[in-house]
């Protein structure tokens, strides 16, 4: 579960989030849709505790992020697969490495099962020739692959994907919606998927959350989405659709 | 050891391709210079941001540049009583050697990097490509005024300089050394020259051309995006450096 | 006074990455490896440049001593002796900061800059490796290994320059130039306490202005450049204070 409670974020006298609640049950997918600039990436921050808001309560289960050091943040991210916008990509280790990463972090698993799992992740985004590339050799596609695969490789029961298909041909971005959605099968993941896909959104996601200028617009099921008379969130699914 | 021999040729090569690329810079910029067209508005500007840039950072240097020059010598004064040279031991290497020295690089650390930072940035985010594409040469509309502002202002802040680090010099032994001010000045009036000053002063504007085309150079030549930027900033102030320490010296050899 | 109140937030907020980098390092170690291949890469990258710069400086250190004894007592015979004490405790250590800070801070900063702009910081906070722990720590170590060692690299270029200039300039001997009698223990100890101190704080500095950086390539050029300059005022003005305070522990008498 992640529930955002009267969130409120300040910059430089901007009310970048003005009062932001919703929830996200567990296993359910949450679509969190909106204009460039209404604040959606920083939900997801939020959410991992990469930034903190200035007032308001944020919960990842149990956990209350907001309130947690960076120390204990750790344990709480581990649970958490995080596939950035513009990539994130480590520029300073091969693709292989970009996905071993978090596990050899952890210390947890032995060399070996590190290697069996990222050799498997790869292989489910199509990957495995890329292992020993620099992630500056690939394209856009690959690139949102390869974070797709770095964010889950630890089975994360939570997912936040920051416009997964951001700037990929149609092709391409039906291919990312399925492999998240497959990734997210195999953990009953719980998940926040900011996109602009309105089609792959409605198919994927339980959930739709419309955030306008910082505050929540519209916040309901996905299957009364499609009926509500709300103004925002119509002219969002129709200029989707239409497009 | 073939590798080391192969890595110390390629940095040969580098080195090299450097240097050449910074001559065949320096006469498109010479040449420009000979038919000037100078931006009126981009020039004041330039001289504008330029001076603004550097002055505090310059008048820190050199105030504490003036302080250590009568720490370090502090030792032989208090042991050999010299207490009237001191005024004139520090203007001779401060106003020749020291105060242009650190001026320098502090100038080449400011005004330098952040130059580089800013022509590179137009340069990757093709802004450079679109002035081309207006028919306006980057040459004249960008580097020109970037040179003459900086030799201006360099030479001009080697001159305020000189008085910031007189003024730490003279704080310095008053209260460290417990020299008189008055004995301080009059030493420092007597001994040191009208010709230490010049040696100085033309040295500062010797620093800044060099800055500003090595500065211009490295931002014109970037490649790649924010790491890009980066280095090239890198590259400016390192060869900044260098170019600073063999004017210096072979300018102490001619002027003497 | 809007530079003074910068100077201030700048010394503040490097005052705190110290501080957690010491507690990093009380935490845990990093790996011996990551740290020898960070000051390989220090040293590495710096020493051709401090050989290049010091050179030349211990030239133009030398000439004007040499000049400046000739012109008033007529005898060159003291130069070496004479400048190497100011070599090693001063100008050695402050221009290695000085050349390190452009370097290697400028490296660090550019680096870590572009990793923040392009949100692998915030990648490698998810992956459980914070930026001071990851980052900062073996820049450090490293910085703390390899200053010293290149202080005593430039100095030493800078001598060996210095004596090729006598030569040339005054034909003074190389066997007299070579003359450690004005060297005291204390010069030396002055020269590596500053190299220690600047190995420490350059890595610091730097590391603090690539982390701060904001917004694409301008924001990595922005913090490229303060990188440079808060590095090479603390070199300046950290020169100053060990040189004070050393004066002052040697009883001011010069013995």
């Amino acid at each position: 579960m992640i529930r955002l409670d009267g969130v409120t974020l300040v910059r430089d006298g901007v009310r970048l989030l003005d009062d932001v609640s919703f929830s996200v049950p567990t296993g359910q997918a949450l679509a969190l849709i909106g204009a460039g600039g209404a604040g959606k990436s920083l939900v997801l921050k939020l959410v991992c505790g990469l930034i903190r808001a200035d007032s308001g309560r944020v919960f990842v289960d149990e956990d209350e992020v907001s309130a947690l050091d960076e120390v204990r943040l750790m344990a709480v991210r581990r649970r958490i697969g995080m596939v950035f916008q513009n990539y994130a990509l480590f520029d300073f280790v091969d693709v292989g490495e970009n996905v071993a990463f978090p596990l050899r972090q952890w210390g947890d698993l032995s060399a070996a099962e590190i290697s069996a799992r990222v050799e498997r992740r790869l292989s489910q985004v199509n990957l495995t020739d890329a292992t020993r590339k620099l992630t500056s050799a690939l394209s856009g596609g690959m690139k949102k692959r390869v974070c797709l695969a770095r964010a889950t490789v630890h089975d994360p029961p939570i997912m936040l994907c920051d416009d997964p298909t951001a700037g990929l041909d149609p092709v391409t971005t039906n291919r990312i919606f399925a492999l998240l959605a497959q990734l997210r099968a195999e953990n009953t993941a719980t998940a926040i998927i900011v996109s602009h896909e309105v089609e792959a959104l409605r198919q994927a996601c339980d959930r739709v959350v419309l955030l306008e200028r910082g505050r929540v617009a519209y916040d309901g099921a996905m299957s009364d989405a499609a009926q509500s008379e709300h103004t925002g969130l119509r002219a969002f699914f129709e200029a989707g659709v239409a497009l | 050891m073939s590798d080391a021999v192969a890595r110390l040729g390629a940095g040969a090569i580098a080195l090299a391709e450097t240097v050449g690329a910074l001559a065949m810079f320096t006469t498109r910029v010479a040449r420009a210079a000979l038919r000037p067209r100078l931006d009126r508005f981009e020039t004041w500007r330039m001289l504008y941001r330029v001076g603004v840039e550097s002055l505090p950072i310059v008048a820190t240097t050199a105030l504490f540049a003036g302080a250590i020059a009568v720490v370090q010598t502090g030792a032989n004064v208090v042991k050999f009583r010299a207490y009237e040279v001191v005024g004139w031991a520090f203007g001779f290497s401060v106003f020749r050697e020291i105060g242009p020295l650190l001026v320098g690089l502090m100038f080449s650390g400011r005004v330098g990097a952040n130059n580089t930072a800013q022509l590179s940035t137009m340069q990757v985010t093709e802004q450079v490509d679109a002035l081309r594409a207006l028919a306006i040469d980057p040459i004249e509309y960008l580097v020109l005024p970037r040179v003459l502002s900086m030799v201006l202002m360099m030479t001009t802040l080697a001159v305020i300089g000189n008085a910031f680090a007189l003024v730490g010099g003279i704080a310095t032994s008053w209260a460290m050394l417990g020299v008189d001010p008055w004995v301080f000045w009059n030493s420092f009036a007597e001994y040191v020259t009208l010709t230490d000053f010049a040696n100085g002063v033309i040295k500062a504007a010797a620093f800044g051309l060099a800055i500003s085309l090595v500065s211009c150079h490295f931002g014109l030549a970037v490649r790649g995006g924010a790491l890009g930027v980066g280095r090239a900033v890198n590259s400016s102030v390192v060869a900044s450096a260098i170019s600073i320490f063999v004017l210096d010296y072979f300018i102490t050899w001619i002027l003497k | 006074m809007s530079a003074l109140r910068f100077a201030w937030d700048e010394a503040r907020g490097v005052a705190r990455l110290l501080a957690d980098t010491a507690q990093a390092l009380l935490r845990a170690r990093p790996p011996a490896a990551v740290v020898w291949a960070q000051a390989f890469d220090v040293g590495n990258r710096s020493v051709f440049f401090i050989l290049v710069t010091l050179g030349f400086l211990g030239a133009i250190l030398n000439f004007q001593t040499g000049f400046q004894a000739q012109r008033i007592f007529g005898d060159t015979s003291l130069i070496g002796a004479a400048t190497l004490p100011i070599l090693v405790r001063q100008l050695g250590p402050t221009l290695v900061g000085l050349m390190v800070a452009i370097r290697v801070g400028t490296g660090i900063a550019a680096e870590i800059g572009s990793m923040v702009v392009t949100e692998q910081v915030d990648a490698l906070r998810m992956c459980g490796a914070g930026p001071v722990d990851y980052l900062v720590k073996p820049r450090v170590l490293a910085g703390l290994i390899a200053v010293p060692a290149l202080w005593v690299i430039g100095t030493g270029a800078a001598w060996m320059a210095g004596l090729w200039v006598t030569h040339l300039a005054f034909q003074t001997n190389p066997a007299t130039y070579v003359n450690l009698d004005l060297t005291r223990g204390a010069d030396i100890a002055e020269g590596l306490f500053k190299a220690v101190v600047f190995g420490i704080l350059i890595p610091v500095i730097a590391a603090h202005s690539g982390l701060q950086a904001r917004g694409g390539s301008e924001g990595v050029g922005r913090a490229t450049t303060q990188a440079v300059v808060s590095a090479s005022l603390a070199v300046i003005v950290l020169d100053l204070l060990i040189g004070a305070v050393a004066f002052g522990l040697r009883g001011g008498a010069g013995a």
